[in-house]
């Protein structure tokens, strides 16, 4: 393909998973999130935007636009104006590595199901980057409640981080790359009854990664950085109008990431259980793509209203003395049995 | 295409890190670190070496960056002032240094065959991971240390009755 046509379906592709990402999975977890949790608690929730209050994201949005964005004395407008958009890219940047189909051929084009392969080194890269957002809106605050929301903030997205890059070593190292879509592709196949995917083989590298990548994403209940009771709102406390409606997006987004994430690396991506669909349209892919990953952020939405809120001790307690020595434990283990077998 | 994306990089490498060193705030100047790590991040995918490209935005950008970010937050630096000479001579020091470095490098480029240098990427992996593994881990090792040294040197000695915000010094 020539250089023009590569460009314009990377552009494309670009465009129709930021359409996807923010136009559609950001208002749908919104409301996905406020409805579950209505229905765990026993209330109905939000109804009246809309068939079952399917409008309610929007109109939240368009409040928030509406509102004008206060910028209080002591402020420090470069790190206070950067760290949404800081939080909103780095959580879009994630999504270019992750591989939502496999290949498909589309007006005689051989194309990818992503925009890019370079790694899970990538995904932990652009990951890496957001973790300047609670900093910089906590310290361009100007504010004590902000900041030390901000530093817990960062703290944790880091620490998170390490153990989702700790947990992934397993799976690169079973499988021998460290790309996603080789990551994804490569788990179709069977083991006797159950579909060949990395969840079996690696429990304990799933399950550390689903802990950091919900504790990473900001979802309850490892939230304690906006913890709203003590911080009062944490690093977001200043915030107000479409700088506000960013950091709430990016943090949704951060999730859908994760999700996905989990997907590819250890749910099979697109694939169907026991080959089935295979060789099908990429359509039939995406659809299984989405719905796994749907699947994923209910388990998040339903963790977030059943447990309660960790303190900032206990989850850095967690982090650095239980997931990250477990997963370098199941890293040197998977690297011992990989040698030993070959 | 290439040529333009190059120096617009190259450009913002120089840039930012001249500002790095003339910001007043420590904070902007993490930024500008950041920034910088970024450039060259970039710089070196177009150089096709995208390990590298992908170490330096991991290490430089989201870890030594972000680590003085959180310094200057913790320790709520502010504007230095009363510095003014020092800070436009260090500042203009080091932003020339790199004007010159850069200028070399183009003059070099401009002088030889035209094209991007696509080896110099690959070169350098292959001496890092390859004749000078050692070296690098041991350094790598020895910062560890110096690491874990600098957390035991400024660690508070606990008393009986202090509450927790006392003991971590905040």
């Amino acid at each position: 393909m020539e250089y023009g046509g590569e460009l314009f379906i990377g552009v494309g592709k670009a465009v129709v998973l930021l359409v996807a990402v923010m136009g559609v999975g950001v208002p749908l977890l919104a409301l996905a999130e406020r409805r579950l949790g209505a229905r765990m608690q026993g209330r109905l929730g939000p109804r009246s935007a809309g068939p079952f209050g399917a409008f309610q994201p929007l109109a939240d949005g368009l409040k928030l636009l509406k509102k004008d964005s206060t910028i209080f004395a002591g402020t420090d407008r470069l790190a206070y104006a950067l760290a949404p958009l800081v939080s909103v890219l780095s959580a879009l940047a994630v999504f270019a590595a992750i591989p939502f189909v496999g290949t498909f051929t589309w007006m005689g084009h051989s194309i990818r199901g992503q925009i890019a392969d370079p790694g899970v080194i990538y995904v932990l890269g652009a990951a890496g980057l957001g973790t300047y957002a609670p900093l910089l809106a906590g310290w361009g605050s100007g504010d004590r409640l902000a900041l030390i929301g901000g530093l817990s903030g960062t703290v944790r997205q880091i620490s998170f981080l390490l153990c989702m890059g700790v947990a992934l070593l397993g799976v690169c190292l079973l499988q021998s790359s460290t790309q996603l879509g080789e990551i994804a592709l490569g788990q179709a196949r069977t083991f006797g009854p159950l579909p060949g995917w990395n969840i079996w083989v690696q429990p304990l590298g799933f399950a550390l990664f689903l802990v950091g990548t919900m504790a990473w994403s900001g979802a309850s209940p490892f939230d304690f950085d906006r913890a709203d009771e003590e911080l009062m709102g944490g690093y977001r406390r200043r915030y107000s109008g479409i700088s506000l409606a960013l950091l709430g997006a990016s943090r949704y987004a951060r999730q859908i990431a994760g999700a996905a994430l989990v997907v590819a690396v250890y749910g099979g991506g697109w694939i169907l259980p026991w080959g089935a669909g295979e060789g099908g349209m990429a359509l039939i892919e995406g659809v299984t793509f989405v719905v796994k990953t749907g699947m994923v952020l209910c388990f998040f939405i339903w963790v977030r209203w059943a447990l309660p809120r960790l303190r900032y001790d206990q989850a850095m307690r967690l982090v650095w003395r239980v997931l990250i020595p477990l997963g370098l434990l199941n890293a040197v283990g998977t690297g011992l049995v990989v040698h030993l077998v070959n | 295409m290439e040529i333009a994306v190059f120096v617009l990089l190259a450009c913002g490498c120089g840039l930012t890190g001249i500002l790095t060193v003339t910001c007043r705030k420590p904070m902007h100047s993490c930024l500008y670190l950041a920034a910088t790590s970024l450039c060259v991040g970039l710089l070196c995918i177009l150089l096709a070496a995208p390990f590298l490209a992908l170490a330096q935005i991991l290490v430089c950008a989201a870890g030594i960056a972000l680590l003085g970010g959180f310094v200057c937050a913790v320790l709520n630096l502010e504007e230095e002032p009363g510095k003014e000479v020092l800070r436009i001579l260090l500042g203009g020091a080091t932003g020339g240094i790199v004007l010159v470095a850069l200028g070399y490098f183009l003059w070099r480029w401009w002088r030889g065959s035209g094209e991007l240098g696509t080896g110099a990427g690959t070169g350098f992996s292959e001496l890092v991971f390859g004749e000078f593994l050692l070296p690098v881990e041991l350094t790598a090792f020895l910062l560890l240390v110096a690491l874990l040294g600098s957390v035991l040197l400024t660690r508070r000695e606990g008393r009986k009755g202090a509450t927790n915000a006392e003991r971590s010094g905040l």
